[in-house]
């Protein structure tokens, strides 16, 4: 064991140990924002089964009228903090669009009700789960 | 120098084991240990084992972030098959479209006369928000209806139930994911722009 080993194997590993640390504070972010993702994906996915089944059982007359829709949907499932609701006309008044989007992640779910597809506008309405 | 150690650079050898003592007031000769040259490789080592592990565990995590990001890119494809879904029961909620929507989608084609007030077309193809959809197949059974439809722009295809009610076909949970269509391939004309 000479003075110049010892110096080489020293430099190796704290270089190594350098590098691993660099690559293990990657890692906890990493995990960290996966982590982030799944929970935020399971809380919108929550909101957006709630908003779905409010949709489909709603008793709503034709014309569908959007802005009467969201005050409806906002009685009856107040907005979680974080996760922000829309709903928008379809350009082409085919139906309504509903938006719900996670501030923090930027995570999106977006689709299109039409009263045929929902069952709205049927004389004898049935509701779908 | 009393403290001083001399090191030998001879060659360890199993005969070296045996040393004669050394006789009181002589110089100390140490002869090299059998562990020269130990200190590098097990640095190699611990250096491989710690950047090894670290990098492991650095694609475990991104390979978790990677299937979070997949499960999201999954709702949201699914979302699209359902938005389209509800547009083509729009179309079909139109007048003039139970004629055609009697029979499975292979029948249409043959049905020109029988249902002048249909419109195929409408049927066959669509735009639902920025995509444009396609439909794939329309098996009705009573009051029941398979649909099949595929999104141009991602080719995803997904089966999807519908029940008639009074004056049109209702949608219902329970979207069945196909696989992915080539658009491109087997409708040219839709898949251009």
């Amino acid at each position: 064991m000479t003075l110049a080993e010892v110096l080489v194997a020293g430099v190796i590993v704290s270089s190594s140990c350098c590098a691993s640390l660099q690559v293990w504070s990657q890692t906890v972010q990493t995990t960290q924002a996966a982590r982030d993702l799944v929970q935020a994906g399971e809380r919108l996915e929550l909101q957006w089964l709630l908003s779905r089944r409010w949709l489909a059982a709603a008793e709503l007359g034709c014309p569908l009228d959007p802005f009467a829709l969201e005050v409806g949907l906002d009685q009856a499932l107040p907005r979680e903090a974080g996760i922000s609701r829309r709903l928008a006309m379809d350009p082409n008044r085919e139906g309504v669009w509903l938006t719900l989007e996670h501030n923090a992640t930027g995570l999106l779910r977006r689709q299109l009700f039409t009263a045929a597809g929902s069952g709205w506008c049927s004389s004898s309405r049935e509701t779908s789960s | 120098m009393p403290n001083c150690l001399l090191v030998s650079a001879s060659r360890w050898h199993p005969s070296h084991h045996y040393r004669p003592k050394p006789k009181p007031g002589s110089l100390r000769i140490l002869h090299a240990q059998p562990n020269t040259g130990f200190v590098l490789p097990l640095a190699l080592g611990t250096s491989l084992v710690l950047l090894l592990g670290s990098a492991s565990m650095h694609s475990l995590a991104l390979h978790g972030r990677l299937r979070a990001r997949i499960d999201a890119q999954q709702h949201q494809r699914r979302d699209q098959l359902r938005s389209a879904a509800m547009a083509f029961a729009a179309q079909a909620a139109a007048p003039g479209q139970d004629c055609l929507l009697a029979w499975g989608s292979s029948d249409w084609d043959g049905l020109n006369r029988a249902c002048p007030t249909a419109d195929v077309k409408a049927l066959r193809a669509g735009q639902v928000g920025e995509t444009r959809w396609r439909l794939l197949d329309w098996q009705p059974n009573g009051e029941q209806a398979q649909l099949q439809l595929v999104m141009v722009a991602s080719g995803s295809a997904a089966q999807l139930p519908l029940r008639r009610t009074d004056a049109c076909f209702q949608l219902h949970s329970g979207l069945e994911l196909l696989p992915a269509v080539d658009v491109a391939i087997a409708s040219p004309d839709e898949a251009a722009p």
